[in-house]
């Protein structure tokens, strides 16, 4: 039962953030924004200026990284889904404040990665101009794909680094 | 058969193909939605709730029976069958407001009523099957005849209904008459039809494991080869349902009869090849059953009128039989296999027919691109590699999506022209005139257009509206060494016309562009706004049926620009004006009034030159020497399909044999759809020549011409080419709008000629009329002095001495970076001249580079060839013009305008949610099958 009411706590915040998501502004954002365009910035060798309510815009890509493009959902995504994954894999009831925390930072570190890959993997393929699909669907499909390979990523390392651990450490003798 | 009533099955009958129908709404909406007034919009949004509603309905219904293990109930049953009927009947009953008559079929995704009921007929079909279990249960003997015959009944009854009943029914309100009928006694009666049939069918599936009915092979056949055979051929004079002719399904429905009537061997790798095949074409099962699916109702009336309904019944019969045999296929071969590897092989098999359609439509979409960028941006290097035959598919494909019909699919295979037009098309359509275009050039079928299908002429400047005051004002900036000018006019109508329509055509000379304009509106001074030209020319249009204040500057061809202003009242006076970058002085002509800009005795000091463009101004032009080059007779003989070549080819012999004509440095083109050059020596070797050419093509005279052009400029050499076209076809015919754009290149000129049959005339092909005829040919072979420049590598260039600048390109490919333009800047335009000029040489470049020259041209504010100047009224047409401007741009690759910033947006979390609880999903059964293990 406090399984279920811990998954319904996760689904609640889920939903909940999802909606203070449609409301916050760039600015409030700035705490994912800013890492993300520092780290583009540093990959692509171009800088961006800060365009008050909208983003960074980089002029010379043409690209603006505003809040649609902030990788809040996947940072959402992948919390819940270890989050989730850790109240049914734990024999314990009740998760460890640490693991918690850590799970959070884990989230939030491959929430950088994975957006500044797609970025990176969205400019570099669509500078070649391939005529499969078309530029919005040709977006969507790399961003589709960077994410869920950065996702299973991130669940597979964090399943081996503190799931096996911790189903270890609560089966072993007290 | 009992596991249908598991609420599992909810999720796979009813959540999916809600989900689809759901997305599909959405979909089908954004592409409509701009053609929608709001009470559709509202009535979408009502499908759409109503949709989200039968969502939770079913689901909360499903999850409660899971949460207390119970089998899906009566209950359910009927609730579903009474929320999805009233659901179909109001779709039904609002599809036109929904979508209405004035939406353009293609920009639809296929049949919207057709997928809709298809989406929701799986729930209707598992509900009545509920109700089917659970009305015959296992303990109590039941008979299948008695339900053959209660089927067969309800047809009857109808046609007695029809019959005798109804004429004496005096019911003349038509809506109810309709909607009664269709829907409070069709529909019950098409249930229960159903219901009977589906029982008749179950029971006999149910003892077929006893070994009474299905056993029996010839029913197996009967259902799985010699119906689906006989539906498929009954297609073709019927196509109601669709457009079934390819060899194809005849050739996979053989097979897969085939392949399900193969006896059940007891040999394991003979077993599982048989179960791949099988697993393979599911898909084509399970498409005929998704096809039909919503021709289920129909069937009653199908069996009352033609007696063959129960082809109609035939793919659900045949789905059924195909997952059994699959099934049976699992059970023995499980005992030899691993789970894991007979899943896999089932779904790689499975994916065998669904990827070799997308493979073979996205080569089609590959060729069609190939196809227009050789007819609108020819490589002149590079040969043709179209697949005359693909395309000629994906023609058939473009119309048959034009003609599609509202209820049914005649000239469309269900789903798959969709998944076509979507995949290959992109949900945008190809005119009709670029379509015959391709189909002239490439299979050389030329439509004969009927007087109402010709383009209605453009509608002409009005008569009377002159130019009353022409005044000029230059001002020369010695910061960029040139002149800015501004030309004011005063234009008044004279005429008696209420929305008289002023248009002229400016000859600039080369060196000079437009950079600013302004039209009075009112008392209010409004400057132009320079936009990417078709968007310009779009608004300018739809404005100018409107009667609204707009005023327009572009480019026609070479450096005429066309200039329009719109509406004059009778006497009105309106003011306009456009100002000038030019780097020497000039005289401007408009309607026959001329005004000096600049200072005609004081030149501009120097040219301009960088690493790719030089520009000569005409004072160091008159220090260049004078040559004279040669000119040579290029012949370009038609060659296109049903083409006679012989009597060209004497024609030439004839008047090289009349004229003494030397053959040296004469060549000839053979051109229908592809071009091959030979020497004029070499002309008796034709016959060869033309075996290795595809005689199915048109006469593509455009890139014939362009061709030559463009080989003899690559030579630089001190000859140049006069153009002879021999063929059949009518002057108008063989008119090419845009050769001045290679004036540039000759400076002798770029006109060409028509040879007549008896060789004794030449005809000058003029787009605009100016037909000159000439009986001695040799005139034309006279020399023409030009100016000779020698560039730094030693190559020659020629210039025309024409007391004018010119640009030289030093490379074809030039690279402009955005440092280099600034706004109003003389180089600015002049290294996007240069750039329009190499893409005149190379329009292979323009597919990837025109946005960037387009965004180039509005950062400095000079008009190119891409962009125009337009004044508009309201801040409301502004913003269509810029959306108008960003669907243009956004239809092509490469960086958009400068208003046109990409957004780096996620992919939709709804789809992220999708792949991560198909993750989990996998996760959790790949951990409870170890655990099996």
């Amino acid at each position: 039962m406090k399984k279920i009411i811990a998954l319904g706590i996760v689904g609640c915040s889920f939903i909940a953030l999802k909606f203070w998501y449609t409301t916050a502004s760039v600015e409030a954002l700035s705490f994912i924004l800013l890492p993300v365009t520092i780290i583009i910035e540093w990959i692509t060798g171009h800088s961006s200026t800060h365009q008050v309510g909208e983003g960074y815009l980089f002029s010379n890509l043409n690209i603006i990284i505003s809040k649609s493009c902030s990788g809040f959902n996947f940072f959402l995504l992948c919390t819940m889904m270890l989050l989730v994954h850790l109240i049914t894999t734990s024999e314990s009831t009740t998760p460890k404040t640490r693991v918690t925390i850590s799970l959070l930072a884990t989230s939030y570190l491959s929430t950088l990665l994975a957006n500044c890959s797609r970025i990176v993997c969205s400019l570099k393929i669509e500078q070649h101009k391939l005529d499969i699909l078309s530029e919005a669907l040709m977006h969507t499909a790399i961003g589709i794909f960077t994410y869920v390979s950065f996702l299973i990523a991130t669940y597979v390392l964090v399943d081996h680094l503190y799931f096996k651990k911790l189903s270890y450490a609560d089966t072993a003798p007290s | 058969m009992q596991t249908l009533l598991h609420p599992k099955w909810i999720l796979l009958v009813n959540t999916v193909p809600i989900l689809l129908a759901l997305l599909f709404f959405g979909y089908q909406f954004q592409l409509i939605e701009s053609f929608l007034n709001t009470d559709s919009i509202k009535l979408w949004r009502a499908v759409g709730l109503y949709s989200i509603g039968l969502l939770l309905l079913t689901g909360i219904i499903g999850y409660v029976h899971k949460q207390h293990n119970k089998s899906l109930s009566y209950l359910y049953a009927i609730l579903v069958l009474l929320a999805y009927i009233f659901f179909l009947f109001f779709l039904d009953a609002s599809q036109y407001k929904l979508i209405p008559r004035q939406v353009a079929r293609w920009r639809l995704i296929g049949n919207t009523s057709t997928y809709v009921t298809t989406a929701l007929m799986p729930t209707l079909a598992h509900a009545l099957l509920i109700l089917i279990i659970k009305l015959t249960p296992n303990h109590k003997e039941s008979s299948a005849w008695q339900n053959f015959f209660g089927s067969l009944s309800i047809p009857l009854l109808w046609y007695f209904f029809l019959q005798l009943a109804l004429p004496f029914w005096q019911f003349n309100a038509r809506h109810l008459a309709h909607y009664n009928l269709k829907y409070v006694i069709g529909l019950p009666a098409c249930v229960a039809f159903i219901f009977f049939l589906g029982r008749c069918f179950y029971i006999a599936v149910r003892k077929s494991t006893e070994g009474r009915y299905l056993d029996k092979s010839y029913l197996l056949i009967l259902f799985t080869i010699i119906f689906p055979i006989i539906g498929l051929l009954l297609s073709q004079p019927i196509s109601c349902f669709g457009d079934f002719r390819s060899g194809w399904f005849f050739g996979l429905a053989t097979l897969n009869g085939i392949l399900l009537c193969w006896e059940a061997s007891p040999q394991p790798k003979l077993r599982l090849t048989v179960f791949v095949g099988r697993c393979a074409l599911l898909t084509f099962s399970l498409y005929f059953f998704m096809v039909f699916l919503p021709y289920l109702p129909f069937s009653v009336a199908a069996i009352l009128i033609f007696g063959v309904g129960i082809l109609m019944i035939t793919p659900i019969i045949l789905i059924v039989l195909h997952l059994k045999a699959i099934k049976e296929d699992i059970y023995f071969l499980s005992t030899h296999y691993s789970h894991k590897m007979l899943y896999t092989l089932a779904v790689a098999a499975f994916m065998i027919i669904p990827t070799g359609v997308t493979l073979n439509y996205a080569w089609h979409k590959h060729n069609l691109h190939q196809a227009l960028d050789y007819v609108y941006h020819s490589n002149y290097a590079a040969a043709n590699t179209v697949n005359k035959n693909h395309l000629q598919k994906t023609i058939k494909s473009i119309r048959a999506s034009k003609r599609n019909s509202f209820l049914f699919e005649n000239n469309n295979t269900p789903f798959l022209s969709a998944y076509y037009n979507w995949l290959v098309l992109d949900h945008l359509t190809i005119s009709t005139e670029k379509i015959d275009k391709l189909e002239s050039i490439f299979l050389g079928i030329n439509k004969e257009i009927k007087p109402w299908q010709r383009p209605r002429p453009a509608p002409q400047p009005t008569k009377g509206i002159d130019l009353t005051s022409y005044k000029v004002h230059s001002r020369y900036d010695p910061d960029q060494d040139a002149y800015r000018s501004w030309v004011d006019l005063e234009l008044t109508n004279y005429s008696h016309s209420r929305f008289g329509e002023y248009a002229t055509t400016l000859d600039l000379p080369t060196g000079a562009w437009i950079c600013d304009y302004y039209l009075y509106v009112g008392d209010r001074k409004d400057f132009g706004l320079l936009t990417e030209k078709r968007a310009a020319k779009w608004i300018y249009s739809t404005i100018r049926n409107i009667n609204r204040d707009p005023g327009i500057l572009y480019y026609l061809g070479g450096n005429k620009i066309r200039f329009k202003v719109f509406p004059f009242a009778k006497d009105e006076v309106r003011k306009t004006g456009f100002e000038i970058l030019h780097k020497e002085p000039f005289v401007l002509e408009i309607d026959g009034q001329q005004k000096q800009l600049g200072e005609r005795h004081k030149r501009t000091s120097s040219g301009y030159e960088n690493d790719d463009v030089l520009y000569v101004t005409a004072a160091q032009k008159k220090e260049l020497n004078f040559t004279a080059r040669t000119p040579y007779f290029h012949f370009i003989i038609d060659a296109s399909r049903d083409q006679n070549i012989e009597p060209h080819i004497n024609n030439i012999k004839n008047l090289c044999h009349q004229h003494r004509l030397s053959t040296t440095n004469c060549k000839v083109t053979f051109a229908n759809t592809d071009q091959t050059t030979l020497g004029l020596d070499a002309i008796d070797t034709w016959q060869t020549v033309l075996e290795t050419f595809d005689r199915k093509g048109g006469f593509f005279l455009d890139r014939a011409i362009k061709k030559t052009f463009y080989d003899a400029y690559q030579e630089h050499t001190s000859t140049y080419p006069i153009v002879i076209v021999l063929s059949d076809k009518t002057d108008d015919k063989i008119a090419i709008t845009d050769t001045e754009d290679w004036d540039f290149a000759y400076p002798e000129g770029t006109t060409y000629y028509k040879l007549d049959n008896d060789a004794s005339l030449l005809r000058q092909i003029g787009i605009r009329g100016d037909t000159m005829l000439y009986t001695n040919p040799l005139c034309l072979l006279e020399e023409q002095l030009v100016r000779e420049y020698i560039m730094e590598d030693g190559s020659h260039r020629y210039l025309a001495d024409n007391n004018q600048g010119s640009i030289l390109l030093k490379r074809d490919h030039l690279k402009i970076t955005d440092e280099q333009i600034a706004e109003k800047s003389w180089a600015s335009g002049l290294l996007l001249q240069a750039k329009h000029q190499s893409h005149i040489l190379h329009p292979e470049l323009v597919h990837s580079e025109w946005t960037s020259v387009v965004r180039q041209s509005l950062r400095s504010r000079v008009m190119t060839p891409l962009t125009s100047y337009i004044v508009l009224e309201t801040e409301a047409q502004k913003q269509r013009l810029l959306k108008k401007q960003k669907e243009i741009l956004a239809g092509h690759k490469g960086l958009d305008a400068d208003n046109q910033v990409r957004n780096m947006s996620e992919p939709p979390l709804w789809l992220m949610l999708l792949f991560i609880f198909s993750f989990l999903a996998f996760m959790e059964w790949n951990k409870r099958s170890n655990q099996l293990v």
